[in-house]
């Protein structure tokens, strides 16, 4: 057992440390509704008393109420755009995040402000599904398509949703309305390289009952020719398929009750470079569970919320034999909020979460933690143009260090059409499975790397213009890092020290005429992420990322453009200008028309990397040409 | 109806699953006789750099004299290709060929050793393969298949003329390191990251392990002479009779010293603690040396003396920093003091004498 894992450490440390530590990490309907809107910015919501007596919660009210000083993103429903369905492909396209992703379809690892892929926290409706391994969330495992809303907050989190909330906060949300409604959607798309992707989703609801399900599959070949060298992506083929529950009940008018299921199961090959390489491959197996209770009495508005979590994933270090590498996970969350309306403009949130998490695998002795967090938040809306927010969380676990945090929002609207935001927090990310338990390497000694950040945010929406601009500086140390102690073995300690700071940019504008109508949504991020030590820029962080979103519609017909550029990126710690990945744009275009008495067909083609760009995202994973897909979405 | 019509189509194309398939490895290439041209190339010595996986590993040059150095000389001279990932060691023919073995890549590379021309590539009977030596008209390369067992780790024999596979020898312990004793038998480290303790003896004539020479345990490197192999643990030299394989001494190193690195140059046997050089007689008969010949100063806790080795009286050190970034090679004389420094490329590993 030890020499296994000894062994398989080894040779990754003699293959790279990078990649060593890539192994360690790895660890809704009613989209109708928000088709509509692309990604639109909520500059400075109502006060929470008019939020209050809002019956109907199509957003979660903690991250309405609760961002002061921040932005919040909303994106648009993944089936309404080009990119490919998963939640990677549709932040890729729409927000700043930078994505990594070595080979199509693979392993999807974010880098939010120029943050490391564990500092992104992921929340499916209010719960953190990062793994318990490696602290982070493969983009490449979520179907964005089947949520009701997709929200992503840059910037500091923690306060109210736990570890990883550094880089900023990803938010995945099925929301359910009680009212009648007897809605499905067919989306099926095929394409080039044998791909498929499928998803079918049904809303049914009246005044007392609502479901909400999504069920989807996608799969490719994904064997494209390369551009720049023979041969095409060989063992490159993935597959997934899930399926995602919601049910409302609503006891009384007081009284709510919820119930969500995801399941996903996914299996991918990794690409592999020569013939005579050893194919390896991947398969990811979660489920998760959530039980909610929401009442609303008077003043007091508690939320209970118990979830079950089991993550699981097998790597095959040779897709030939049957022999695996695994790890499982269960988690269970409690967590009880209790909202209180002090007076119309003063609203008061407090919480007690616990989690309790058991782990086992090839790689770590089994073990298990608790967690018990205490948080409260307050918000005061000083009047309609001023308003604040100060919360502290604090952890109680003897798993590891875990420091007091704080957060302060303040937002001052200077004209009808333009705020100022400015948001200061501690934040954290706790030290994982692996890092505590790899065996013959966990420490248990570490504590929680911790990140002191502050962000201005200047809000501008005049008339059919909507403009974001933030700067922000994030100090983050004790960061974890894996070094090797004695000859072959290694340990993570708290050791890296990074700065991060930049800007972001949001442009959205929009407009209708007789029978057109035109959006444009744009974002760029300059982003410097250095080593204290060094003073180089981290190993892929671009300075520059850019996105661009396009739809024109006109009756029935609609044409949209997106692009997304990764300017270029270091692949040593030394900046070494002669080991660098080129910048690159990818572009896409898609149309399609609407059919039926009611529009219930519309169909359409999509056009992929349009100018066939020879590009790659991670270095010698090629990513494909030109390539073309056709697709059907009935709504019935 | 048209609603069980389309959940119909839904059902049926939600279940559609497809599949890649693999294509099949092209034949090996033939590799042609000595090409007689005089080079650079051939008054100097090579310096292998494992790279940053999943990237390729590549080589660097740098002359005898320490006056010419130059980095990624494989692509520099065949203009594109690479070496594969996970670079890990070299070794020559008596006709003029380099051989540079990826074991990432599963794959051997031969160049002309003279010009680094690519002449072909073994791709077949390959997993995981770390070293090799030529005897004969073969070549011998150990290869550690599963990581998870010793007992599938073997010796890919492959033809030197057309380097196709010709056997596969399973040893039975660990491989890893593997030579060419004076007496044509071939000899093989018994042990992969200090997991093993036996020197595994190969007859080239019979392609047959004929003896096991058990060494103490953790075993981490072997050196040869002409009458003796010499066996490493991190706080222990043994010598062993190459004739018999019996024990003739052993000797306990200075305490607190993790020693590594085991190499045999001009009479002397040296070995790495750290970031310092230790040199000790073959004839054991002196105290075990407790102050180095030379230490250097590190970047790299971990990184340092990546690569070693003592040739005509120069003592090379491979530096590999943090493995993301640029390493450095520097050369000693055999008095500690510095001859020259070299940035090389990500995870130098080794040194090969081309002459």
């Amino acid at each position: 057992m030890h020499l296994n894992s000894l062994r398989i450490r080894i040779i990754f440390k003699r293959f790279s440390r990078t990649f060593s530590l890539q192994i360690r990490k790895w660890g809704g309907l009613g989209c109708f509704l928000f088709s509509a809107c692309l990604y639109g910015q909520k500059a400075l919501e109502g006060s929470p008393e008019t939020e209050l007596l809002d019956s109907v919660y199509l957003q979660s009210p903690i991250l309405r109420d609760f961002s002061v000083g921040q932005g919040v993103q909303s994106l648009p429903d993944v089936l309404t755009m080009t990119s490919r369905p998963s939640l990677g492909s549709l932040l890729n396209y729409t927000t700043p995040i930078y994505f990594k992703e070595n080979g199509l379809g693979m392993v999807s690892s974010p880098s939010f402000r120029g943050t490391t892929a564990s500092q992104t926290a992921v929340l499916w409706n209010g719960i953190p599904i990062n793994s318990s391994f490696n602290g982070q969330l493969d983009f490449n495992t979520i179907n964005a398509g089947s949520y009701t809303a997709i929200q992503v907050r840059p910037g500091g989190g923690s306060l109210l949703y736990g570890s990883s909330a550094i880089g900023g906060t990803v938010h995945l949300e099925n929301h359910l309305e009680f009212k009648k409604k007897f809605d499905h959607e067919l989306y099926l798309s095929h394409g080039s390289y044998h791909t498929w992707e499928n998803t079918y989703r049904l809303a049914v609801a009246n005044k007392k009952w609502s479901f909400s399900g999504a069920l989807f599959q996608n799969s490719s070949a994904n064997d494209y020719t390369f551009h720049k060298r023979e041969g095409k992506n060989t063992n490159g083929a993935y597959k997934n398929y899930g399926l995602d529950l919601a049910l409302g009940y609503r006891i009384n008018s007081k009284n709510r009750l919820y119930g969500y299921a995801q399941l996903y199961n996914g299996d991918r090959h990794f690409p592999i470079f020569y013939n005579s390489e050893t194919p390896t491959k991947y398969r990811d197996f979660n489920v998760r569970t959530l039980l909610e209770w929401k009442a609303k009495w008077k003043r007091f508005q508690p939320t209970l919320k118990l979830a079950f979590l089991n993550d699981q994933y097998r790597f095959y270090p040779n897709t030939t034999q049957k022999r695996y590498a695994f790890g499982t996970t269960h988690t269970f969350v409690g967590r009880y909020n209790l909202r209180y309306v002090l007076s119309p403009n003063l609203l008061l949130n407090t919480f007690v979460n616990h989690e309790y998490t058991q782990g086992k695998g090839s790689d770590i002795t089994a073990d298990r933690r608790n967690v018990t967090a205490f948080g409260v938040v307050f918000r005061h809306d000083l009047s309609s143009r001023w308003r604040y927010q100060i919360g502290l969380r604090k952890e109680a676990t003897k798993a590891y260090g875990s420091p007091l945090l704080y957060s302060l929002g303040m937002e001052y609207k200077i004209a009808p059409f333009y705020a100022l935001k400015l948001n200061a927090s501690k934040n954290f990310r706790r030290p994982t499975f692996n890092d505590l338990f790899w065996i013959n390497a966990g420490n248990k000694e570490l504590k929680a790397e911790q990140s002191h950040q502050i962000e201005l945010g200047n809000y501008l929406h005049y008339k059919q213009w909507k403009i974001q601009v933030t700067g922000y500086f994030n100090d983050i140390n004790d960061m974890i890092h894996w070094v090797p102690v004695s000859g072959p073995l290694f340990k993570p300690v708290n050791e890296e020290h990074i700065q991060t700071y930049g800007v972001e940019t949001l442009w959205g504008w929009e407009k209708s005429f007789k029978e057109d109508r035109l959006h444009w949504n744009v974002t760029y991020a300059y982003t410097i992420s250095k080593d204290k030590r060094t003073g180089r820029q981290l190993v892929y962080v671009p300075y520059h990322k850019a996105t661009v979103v396009a739809r024109y519609t006109r009756k029935r017909f609609e044409l949209s453009y997106q692009m997304v550029y990764n300017g270029r990126v270091f692949l040593q710690s030394d900046n070494d200008f002669g080991a660098t990945l080129p910048g690159y744009g990818v572009h896409d275009m898609e149309a399609s028309y609407q059919m039926g008495k009611h529009d219930t067909f519309r169909i359409g083609g999509k056009v992929r990397n349009l100018f066939d760009i020879s590009y790659q995202n991670v270095e010698r994973y090629e990513m494909p040409g030109i390539n073309f897909s056709i697709f059907v979405n009935i709504k019935l | 109806m048209k609603v069980v019509k389309n959940l119909l189509f839904a059902a049926m194309a939600l279940f559609t699953l497809f599949s890649c398939s693999l294509e099949s490895s092209t034949p090996p290439p033939i590799i042609g006789g000595p090409d007689p041209v005089e080079s650079i190339l051939d008054r100097g010595f090579f310096v292998t750099n494992e790279g940053q996986f999943p990237n390729s590993g590549s080589v660097s040059f740098i002359s005898n004299d320490l006056d010419v150095s130059e980095q990624k000389i494989y692509l520099n001279v065949n203009g594109s290709g690479d070496l594969g990932s996970g670079l890990q060691s070299m070794f020559f023919d008596t006709n003029g060929h380099a051989f540079i073995i990826s074991n990432g890549g599963n794959f051997i590379t031969a160049v002309n050793r003279s010009t680094f021309e690519h002449l072909g590539r073994a791709e077949m009977g390959l997993e995981v393969p770390r070293y090799g030596v030529v005897v004969g008209e073969k070549i011998y390369v150990t290869n550690q298949g599963d990581f998870t067992t010793p007992n599938d780790d073997y010796v890919a024999v492959l033809s030197l003329q057309d380097l196709s596979l010709e056997k596969k020898i399973t040893v039975g312990s660990y491989v890893e390191h593997i030579f060419r004793g004076p007496n044509d038998l071939i000899y093989i480290e018994g042990t992969a990251f200090d997991q093993g303790n036996s020197i595994a003896v190969l007859d080239p004539s019979s392609n047959e392990i004929v003896e096991t020479i058990e060494t103490a345990d953790a075993l981490n490197s072997i050196a040869l002479d002409n009458a003796n192999i010499y066996a490493l643990t991190a706080h222990k030299l043994q010598k062993f009779n190459l004739q018999t394989g019996a024990l003739e001494q052993e000797i306990d190193l200075e305490d607190g010293q993790e020693a590594r690195q085991l190499r045999y140059s001009d009479g002397n046997l040296y070995y790495t603690v750290g970031a310092s050089v230790f040199k000790y007689n073959t004839s054991f008969a002196d105290e075990v040396p407790s102050e180095p010949i030379l230490s250097y100063v590190s970047g790299s806790e971990y990184g340092a003396v990546y690569g070693f080795e003592v040739h005509k009286n120069k003592i090379y050190i491979a530096d590999a920093g943090d493995f993301t970034s640029k390493g450095f090679v520097e050369v000693f004389s055999a008095e500690g003091s510095s001859l020259g420094k070299f940035d090389v490329g990500v995870g130098p590993n080794g040194f090969y004498f081309n002459e």
